[in-house]
């Protein structure tokens, strides 16, 4: 039975609405254990009556020493939900049918995916039990995959659904389509679209169809289902995005900080569209810098720009260029241009580490002048941490 | 030698943009790792800001009452404010500036694709939010960032989308968008100040 919508329901949801597509994938690690054949596959257009995304990072709280302003933080990544509700309407029982149908769709989503698994049983076993190989054993195959499109809001997202809930509105009414006396009720056609064989088989030994009215009594075993007006959906998502998230990284290699997702042809802004107005400058794509994580490093140049760094982390720059230290130690005496990245992020870890020393020795200084001590002490109390940017 | 792009993004709405920039009333968040900045005019729902001790307690014979030991004191920050958009010219800007700030919470990538900048964000919010020694603003780890559109005050449709980003080209923007953030501050000590572990202004609301 194909999707009927009434047509100004129809017409509203085509010109305004955004449709939303959830259309189950393969597991990308066992792509062999999907069937085409059962794939989910809700695409409809909705009305929403609430959105919510949630991003969360994970930070961890390290300890705490006596007397520390804060506590260590550890960050572990950002996770991206959301919640989306939206309503089905049905201006007729066909539709009201349909919704139902979507709804069952829906449901499966946050089951998992199961699979047949061959017994292989010993003769013995076979002897005490004939009937055990006909009985089939199945397997989880996983969790399913899905890919999630509604509008602007998420384009083409790998995700997971996490939750799924239906309401129906009483208030909003129900299609009764038993019966209708002297006619004017469904033609033959909509009931039997919403039966199902054996329902239509007892009707019609009833004399049930006459003229194309269904006009017959409601038979005892009663066909009668539940067809709401409206229907609420909930749905919540965990998205899994299948590209790097952050600034960066190896899709941006002398971008350091561009977005590293670098989407190009055409540039897109994440995680939300933004029509047809060009996207800024640090999410534009830079095509030919898409490179693999095991790329040599010269295929790509990051220039290495120490003005960045010592304004960053309050070093100084001496005639040459080259990062001073307070002490006048050369933190950038190598050429960059002949280092790898990861050479380059290591001296920079270097230099980071040099100076926060360099401030740690020079709180210690001013502290103990200000004591009215004479000598720097020895092992001078490490007072607590300042958070850097790349801590 | 090339300069790292930095983004400086400014929401707008054309009702209250004059008013905002007249009184300065913006709330500003500044990703440490990349230095992009965005914007927003306060049109704050809620907002706060809690400081908690945290005390251990020692005991010890024939004393009643325990010896209190402050071993720290956390601050958190919660506030929500809204983005309003009122045209579509407007809502499609002002997403991008929304998508800034939600991109600040993830980190600084090296080339290999590990975390080398973690995603420390300054908020400046006028004399709400500002730093003991300076008035540039509070450190922060943002935990959380929640998006709900409120869609009872309308929507803005349109249908220009990108059709290969996007394959309904259908685009949904809200007239009035929430956003909650909840954040745990990370306290700075005064450097400036060497009289002082915190800075006497610490914490400041913009009074004496």
């Amino acid at each position: 039975m194909s999707d009927y919508q009434q047509p100004d329901v129809a017409s509203l949801a085509r010109d305004l609405y955004p449709p939303l597509r959830i259309r189950e994938e393969a597991d990308p690690q066992h792509p062999d254990s999907f069937d085409e054949g059962e794939r989910i596959l809700f695409d409809k257009p909705v009305f929403l009556t609430s959105y919510q995304e949630s991003f969360n990072a994970r930070w961890q709280k390290g300890e705490k020493s006596y007397g520390r302003l804060n506590p260590m933080y550890y960050y572990g990544g950002t996770e991206r939900e959301a919640s989306i509700s939206f309503t089905l309407a049905a201006g007729t029982a066909r539709e009201a049918l349909q919704n139902l149908n979507q709804c069952a769709k829906l449901a499966k989503s946050v089951y998992g995916r199961y699979k047949k698994y061959p017994l292989n049983l010993s003769a013995a076993a076979e002897a005490a039990d004939p009937l055990a190989s006909r009985r089939p054993d199945f397997t989880m195959a996983g969790t399913r995959y899905f890919r999630v499109d509604l509008g602007s809001l998420i384009r083409d997202e790998r995700a997971f659904i996490s939750a799924f809930s239906f309401n129906i509105n009483p208030d909003a009414g129900v299609h009764d389509i038993t019966y209708v006396p002297g006619g004017g009720g469904l033609t033959e056609e909509q009931m039997l679209g919403l039966l199902d064989e054996e329902q239509i088989a007892l009707l019609e030994e009833r004399g049930a169809f006459d003229g194309g009215q269904f006009l017959g009594s409601a038979p005892p075993e009663n066909p009668t289902k539940i067809l709401p007006r409206q229907i609420d959906i909930q749905i919540s998502i965990i998205f899994r995005h299948d590209y790097p998230l952050g600034f960066g990284g190896p899709r941006r290699l002398g971008h350091p900080n561009k977005w590293a997702e670098n989407h190009t042809d055409p540039s897109r802004d994440w995680p939300h569209g933004t029509g047809p107005i060009g996207v800024e400058p640090y999410i534009e794509g830079t095509p030919n810098t898409e490179v693999h994580r095991n790329a040599a490093p010269n295929d790509v140049a990051a220039p290495f720009d120490p003005a960045d760094i010592a304004d960053q982390y309050g070093l100084t720059l001496d005639a040459d260029g080259n990062l001073v230290s307070e002490e006048g130690d050369s933190l950038s005496d190598q050429q960059p241009d002949e280092d790898s990245p990861a050479m380059r992020a290591q001296r920079r870890a270097e230099a980071r580490e040099r100076a926060r020393a360099a401030r740690v020795r020079r709180h210690a200084e001013r502290e103990a002048a200000a004591a009215g001590v004479a000598e720097t002490p020895e092992d001078p109390p490490t007072p607590p941490r300042v958070p850097s940017a790349d801590d | 030698m090339s300069q790292p792009t930095k983004a400086t993004l400014t929401s707008v709405n054309s009702n209250i943009d004059t008013y905002a920039r007249n009184y300065d009333y913006y709330i500003k968040f500044t990703h440490l790792p990349t230095g992009h900045a965005v914007k927003f005019p306060s049109t704050l729902l809620s907002f706060s800001d809690t400081h908690t001790p945290e005390f251990s307690k020692q005991y010890g014979n024939d004393t009643m009452d325990p010896t209190i030991i402050l071993n720290s004191t956390d601050r958190k920050v919660d506030f929500s404010f809204t983005v309003l958009n009122s045209s579509i010219a407007d809502a499609r800007h002002n997403t991008q500036c929304v998508n800034l700030l939600i991109q600040m919470l993830y980190p600084l990538l090296d080339s290999e694709g590990s975390i080398i900048g973690n995603p420390y964000i300054k908020i400046e919010m006028s004399s709400l939010l500002a730093s003991g020694d300076s008035t540039s603003g509070v450190t922060c780890i943002i935990e959380n960032i929640e998006f709900s559109m409120n869609l009872e005050e309308g929507v803005i449709n349109g249908n220009e989308g990108i059709e290969s980003l996007n394959y309904s080209r259908k685009e949904l923007y809200p007239i009035s968008l929430e956003i909650n953030i909840s954040a745990n501050s990370i306290m700075e000590r005064g450097l400036n100040d060497t009289n002082h572990f915190l800075p006497t202004s610490y914490p400041s609301y913009g009074g004496a």
